[in-house]
């Protein structure tokens, strides 16, 4: 197996954007969780052998005690060889990271920290419910690279309620400023169920216009591939060598195996998740040593390339060729047509996004 | 045939009383109705449900009825003897007047129910005057005397002043409280005539309606006039000749229910194996083949359809299905008519015309309901005049067929004579109305202190469009309407043109009046980008007469639309949002390299203009 995900459920507070599995739970629960997914993380020991990343997101990892993180990570590299691993990596909140912290992951070989950073303004921050403030993502990063951590990745938020261009400006310099190796610049996308998609139904919240969101894309585009960041996927940009491998599994359809409540795994040309509810979850691994597994389907060709063409670099037409045994372009005509409209292109043997492609994905994806 | 016993008949033609319900919409008439079938027993409690003889999904929701229905009912009189009543129910909107001539002319009596609240509506009075025409008793009843607004005094004097019937003996009822009911009863024994006709002389059997049974074919439903029908009889169609073996005879309780033979008076059905809707027309005369009636029934006054709009299937494979569709629709109701019809923009489909917007509605949702065939509809035209410059008049239906202006002299649109019946206090606002859709003033006059009638010449095209809708918000919906199509005058009328993308799209043309044609035109194209999601181009939207571009608005193009956003390995999320997408294009139309939703077809009905 390629690659390795583990999902921890828990945050400290609630954002106001986030619909991913998670909550707020109690020590007692994150202890009963913590001894469930090392239990999930020993059943599965017999297939790491040729693992390459790790990968712990959520939800907040950083959200655990200490104890925890330390059972977890010690779980991970007693059945691991991580001497083979390209990668190791942990989402963190920025208030979390203190040097103990630092320390500890260190210890355990973690080698990537990607921070939920969002925006470096304040009042935006507010709005996102986040519980920190622009100069505690310096602080972060600060205190990583003090610990020996050089990959260190930031997610950032764009098109956020009445943002300015000049804002957005701000944010793409305070991020240059850390001199990091990699950037996530995600749009934001109000998802049922969140309160910020409470207020936008309410009318209490405005959103930017489709011109202002696609001016702010190519703004962020420009302003980073021009301080010599790679635009390697569609929302993600790296300095060379630095580019995220446990995402690139997703986007390259390796294999892939989740661990813990609402984790989902692929393995072979199978599909599925785990069981979502933390408590179920802890309740059926205490019961049965595995949460209860639900089957999704996996496509073929279709998943290969909704998640191919993310990647700038496009599909491998000579690739694709070998593996679904026709050519992609006799398969789906309709690409054909796209290319001819200036959002795909053709080049070193390669179907990629045009720059104008980019803003349209969904336009193509919608073909497939 | 021989085993008729005559005068077993002749004692049952004696007992029954033949009678449909005249009433405003909302006056109570089903409610009404729901009450004599429980009163009588015709149904049990399980049978039982709110306004029964509303039998159309469409007709409950909307509180109205649209196909007439007939139930025979039993009703044991406290004078010893059992009656048989066939309640005939019928229409009370302005579009159905030829269902209503249809149930009358089955009848020898008809119920006026007035709303105790309301008085009487411009409609009822026109279907009083039906009624009138087919020398009906007609009993008047006061319903809803429970409400609390309710003027029984009043509504006995409009009764008495506005349409010359004596209300001395009328009915006070609620429907719904069961106030009443029996006292109508009485009163159809005591007035309603029994049905006149010689069950001895040829079968004469008139058609008022069918129905369609996929395994019993066409079911007409028939009201004999004279002689008797049973089975093993080999009736004929009086209109064309066609003769069947006839299977069945029965009649409606509601529940279908056989009998050996129908006699005068009788309502009922009867089953054939009719395969062909054309050959059992509504209004034809049933007859026996080896014993002809000398001449038919006179039938209906056929209505001609006033109003056209184009039906196309969004998926263009489904053509067939729709004209099968219409084909149905049509078994049994003859005011709907239809033909081919190819648009450039929409492709195949059918030009159609109705009695009015109501029925063009009705049309449209059982289509869709009931045959479950997603449609597009074009906004609704009249049918105009076109003189020529040589000479020559064209009959003109639908916009888009609109010759060239400089080849045309001038063109005439039909008016009709409306009646607006209102309380005085709307009475401004509904002539301020009547003003901006270019109406004549004919007359006001006041009914009683109250209420007031006002009579206009309006053209036809401005009530097809929001005319009605406008009338109820400007009288907080008291104001009731009739009209009648009058004739044809010449007016300033110019095609409008709509392009999208450069492209005239010929579904999107209407004829408008010239004075009216600025402000329209930018509504339409200021409506259409509202309507039409942005594309992957920009796309102008305009509106022009002949070559002139007299609005314009433009669709942006499609800025961005991708999924930024990191769901991990959860491609689920990702997929379920992309079918979103896909769905919604489907119920799009392609017209030359944009996509249409489409509500675009009838933005050009300017309801908040």
């Amino acid at each position: 197996m390629y690659a390795l995900y583990i999902h921890i459920p828990f945050c400290s507070r609630i954002c106001s954007y986030c619909d991913f599995v998670k909550e707020v739970a109690g020590e007692d629960k994150k202890d009963a969780y913590t001894e469930a997914l090392c239990h999930e993380i020993v059943h599965h020991k017999a297939e790491y052998g040729e693992l390459r990343t790790i990968h712990l997101g959520g939800g907040t990892p950083s959200s655990l005690s200490l104890d925890n993180l330390h059972k977890i990570l010690g779980t991970l590299t007693s059945h691991i060889d991580i001497t083979g691993l390209k990668e190791f990596g942990v989402e963190c909140n920025p208030a979390d990271i203190t040097p103990v912290f630092a320390r500890l992951l260190s210890h355990h070989g973690v080698n990537r920290i990607s921070l939920g950073a969002q925006t470096f303004n304040d009042k935006h921050l507010r709005t996102l419910n986040r519980d920190h403030d622009g100069r505690t993502i310096r602080e972060a990063v600060r205190i990583l690279k003090d610990a020996g951590f050089i990959n260190i990745s930031i997610d950032l938020l764009f098109a956020l309620p009445e943002q300015t261009t000049e804002e957005l400006l701000n944010d793409l310099e305070a991020a240059l400023a850390l001199k990091i190796p990699h950037i996530s610049y995600y749009s934001l996308i109000l998802e049922p169920g969140t309160r910020l998609h409470t207020l936008y139904k309410k009318g209490t919240l405005e959103l930017l216009d489709e011109d202002t969101e696609s001016e702010m894309y190519l703004q962020l585009i420009d302003t980073l591939t021009g301080a010599g960041y790679g635009h390697y996927e569609i929302s993600n940009f790296a300095r060379p060598g630095h580019e995220s491998s446990h995402n690139s599994a997703v986007w390259e359809d390796r294999d892939y195996r989740g661990l813990g409540a609402a984790a989902h795994s692929k393995l072979a040309n199978r599909r599925h998740y785990n069981e979502k509810r933390a408590k179920d979850y802890i309740t059926q691994v205490e019961k049965s040593g595995r949460p209860t597994h639900y089957d999704y389907p996996y496509e073929e060709p279709r998943d290969y390339l909704l998640m191919g063409l993310r990647l700038l670099s496009g599909i491998d037409l000579a690739a694709f060729e070998k593996r679904f045994s026709k050519p992609l372009l006799i398969l789906y005509p309709e690409l054909a047509r796209k290319v001819e409209e200036g959002l795909l292109e053709i080049a070193d043997g390669h179907l990629r996004f045009t720059k104008a492609g980019l803003l349209l994905g969904n336009e193509i994806f919608a073909l497939l | 045939m021989d085993k008729r016993d005559f005068t077993a008949i002749e004692k049952r033609q004696k007992t029954i009383r033949n009678f449909s319900i005249i009433a405003h919409i909302d006056h109570g008439k089903s409610t009404l109705a729901d009450r004599i079938l429980e009163l009588t027993k015709s149904i049990t409690a399980r049978e039982m449900r709110e306004q029964l003889l509303d039998s159309m999904d469409l007709e409950r929701e909307r509180g109205i009825t649209i196909k007439l229905n007939a139930v025979e009912i039993a009703y044991e009189h406290k004078d010893g003897n059992t009656y048989i009543f066939h309640l005939i129910d019928t229409p009370g909107h302005v579009d159905f007047t030829y269902e209503v001539s249809r149930s009358l002319a089955a009848c020898e009596g008809a119920l006026l129910v007035v709303d105790a609240a309301q008085g009487i509506e411009a409609q009822t009075l026109a279907n009083v005057y039906l009624a009138l025409d087919n020398d009906l008793e007609i009993l008047p009843v006061i319903n809803k005397i429970d409400l609390p607004s309710a003027d029984i005094g009043k509504v006995k004097d409009d009764i008495e002043d506005v349409i010359g019937l004596d209300a001395s003996d009328a009915i006070l009822a609620s429907a719904k409280e069961g106030k009443g009911i029996e006292e109508i009863l009485d009163q159809v024994i005591a007035k309603i005539p029994a049905p006149q006709g010689n069950p001895r002389a040829p079968l004469k059997a008139l058609v008022f309606d069918s129905i369609y049974d996929p395994y019993r074919g066409v079911i007409p439903s028939i009201r004999v006039i004279e002689g008797t029908i049973g089975k093993g009889d080999i009736i004929q169609m009086m209109a064309n000749g066609v003769t069947y073996e006839v299977s069945e005879v029965g009649v409606t309780t509601p529940k279908q229910v056989k009998r050996d033979y129908l006699g005068p008076g009788d309502v009922g059905y009867l089953v054939a194996s009719i395969k062909s809707v054309e050959n059992v027309r509504v209004g034809d005369t049933i007859t026996h083949k080896d014993n002809p009636a000398l001449s038919a029934l006179p039938g209906y006054r056929t209505l001609n359809p006033m109003v056209f709009c184009g039906l196309f299937p969004i998926d263009s494979n489904r053509y067939n299905e729709l004209r099968e569709a219409l084909e149905r629709l049509k078994l049994n109701d003859a005011s709907l008519i239809f033909e081919a019809e190819n648009s450039q923009a929409l492709g195949f489909g059918f030009r159609s015309g109705f009695l009015g917007m109501l029925h063009m509605e009705i049309i449209q949702e059982r289509l869709e309901r009931e045959f479950n065939i997603e449609l597009i509809a074009t906004a609704p035209s009249v049918i105009y005049h076109v003189y020529m410059n040589n000479g020559t008049m064209r009959v003109i239906d639908n916009p888009s067929d609109m010759p060239d202006n400089q080849n045309i002299d001038r063109i005439e649109e039909p008016f009709v004579d409306a009646t607006i019946m209102c309380p005085k206090e709307y009475v401004g606002n509904i002539m301020e109305l009547c003003q901006n859709k270019r109406g004549h003033f004919k007359n006001m006059q006041y009914l009683g202190d109250y209420r007031v009638q006002l009579t206009y010449d309006l053209p036809l095209l401005e009530i097809v469009y929001d005319f009605f809708d406008k009338l109820k918000s400007s009288s907080k919906g008291y104001a009731s309407l009739d009209y009648e199509l009058k004739g044809y005058k010449q007016s300033n009328l110019v095609k409008m043109d709509i392009l999208i993308n450069n492209e005239i799209v010929d579904a999107l043309s209407t004829i408008v009046h010239r004075d009216f044609a600025y402000k329209r035109g930018k509504y339409i194209t200021e409506k259409l980008k509202e309507i039409i999601p942005r594309q992957m181009f920009e796309v102008p939207v305009q509106a022009s007469i002949g070559n002139r571009i007299i609005a314009r608005s433009t669709i942006r193009a499609m800025r961005k639309n991708v999924l930024s956003k990191c769901y991990g390995g959860d491609i689920s999320r990702k997929k379920k949002l992309l079918e979103k997408q896909k769905e919604g294009k489907k119920r799009m139309k392609t017209v030359g390299s944009v996509e249409v939703p489409q509500e675009a077809f009838l933005s050009v009905l300017s309801i908040d203009e």
